[in-house]
């Protein structure tokens, strides 16, 4: 493995983020003790793709009163 | 366009979105965080990373065409980033105003606190399926109209949009303090339907009574007459 040359790196694109699921939420908790970034997203408190869209979709169709 | 507009034009729908973030994410129903507008910003970086080093001759062989198209996405992946959190706002903030006005069964139970009438509400929100309501609707509509576009930063109009939903956020977030605070008058209007209510039963019963009374009089008289 080598490092690249950083003027080399300007085109390339950043890693893909993927698909939040929920075996991504059970391990950032499980890893959360090493993580360095907000207790929002450590402690698994963020949205799924797959919960966000049911969430969503079922408010939404809620009439209002 | 030239540079230094797209720029700031990208400042300021950077800064609107964060204004939108930090809100969603103390009225999401489950303090949750919606991590997709972040990764629409990371793109933002990278594009205008992209443009600056040839801007700054950092790379060569770069020409205008390059530098504008990543101006160009970086504007439309800072849009993506405010659509992306005013969508989940906006459905955050119609679950606050639904929960508020017509609770859940799970709530009502847990809180002791019943559903208001429509009547209720149109006595004391005068406003609300008027202004509020429609407003609300087509925030949410819209908006998700706006994130099915491809793309995104085509349009022209794009930053004006984003303020026009940014202001009809405000007035839903002013909306829902003015239930907050409206809320001892809808329960006064609630005691005072309920005991109108309850007086009106009572008078009904009273005139049945007196009906019923009424009829057996006259039965009565009607039996215990002359007879022939």
């Amino acid at each position: 493995m080598k490092l690249r040359p950083w003027k080399d790196m300007i085109d390339v694109d950043m890693p893909t983020m993927g698909p939040i699921t929920e075996e991504i939420r059970k391990q950032t908790r499980e890893q959360a003790a090493r993580y360095r970034g907000g207790v929002r997203v450590s402690t698994g408190r963020f949205w799924t793709d797959a919960e966000y869209k049911k969430y969503r979709d079922k408010v939404l169709s809620t009439p209002l009163p | 366009m030239p540079h230094e507009e797209i720029l700031s034009k990208i400042v300021e729908i950077h800064q609107r979105t964060k204004a939108l973030m930090i809100l969603a994410e103390e009225i999401d129903v489950r303090f949750n965080t919606f991590l997709q507008p972040g990764n629409e910003q990371r793109h933002v970086l990278e594009h205008i990373m992209r443009a600056q080093a040839a801007e700054l001759g950092i790379l060569s062989g770069k020409d205008e065409a390059y530098i504008e198209k990543n101006y160009d996405k970086a504007l439309g992946h800072a849009y993506r980033a405010f659509f992306d959190t005013a969508d989940w706002l906006g459905w955050a903030l119609r679950k606050k105003i639904s929960d508020i006005l017509k609770p859940s069964s799970r709530k009502i139970i847990s809180d002791l606190i019943k559903p208001y009438s429509n009547e209720c509400i149109m006595a004391c929100l005068p406003n609300y399926y008027s202004e509020i309501r429609p407003k609300l609707e087509h925030l949410n509509r819209d908006i998700a109209a706006i994130r099915a576009r491809k793309d995104i930063g085509d349009s022209d109009n794009l930053l004006t949009e984003v303020t026009a939903y940014s202001d009809t956020i405000q007035e839903l977030l002013d909306f829902i303090e003015h239930i907050t605070k409206s809320i001892p008058a809808m329960e006064e209007w609630n005691k005072r339907n309920k005991r109108t209510t309850r007086r009106k039963r009572l008078w009904d019963i009273i005139l049945v009574l007196i009906g019923v009374g009424f009829g057996a009089l006259l039965a009565w008289l009607k039996l215990s007459g002359p007879s022939d």
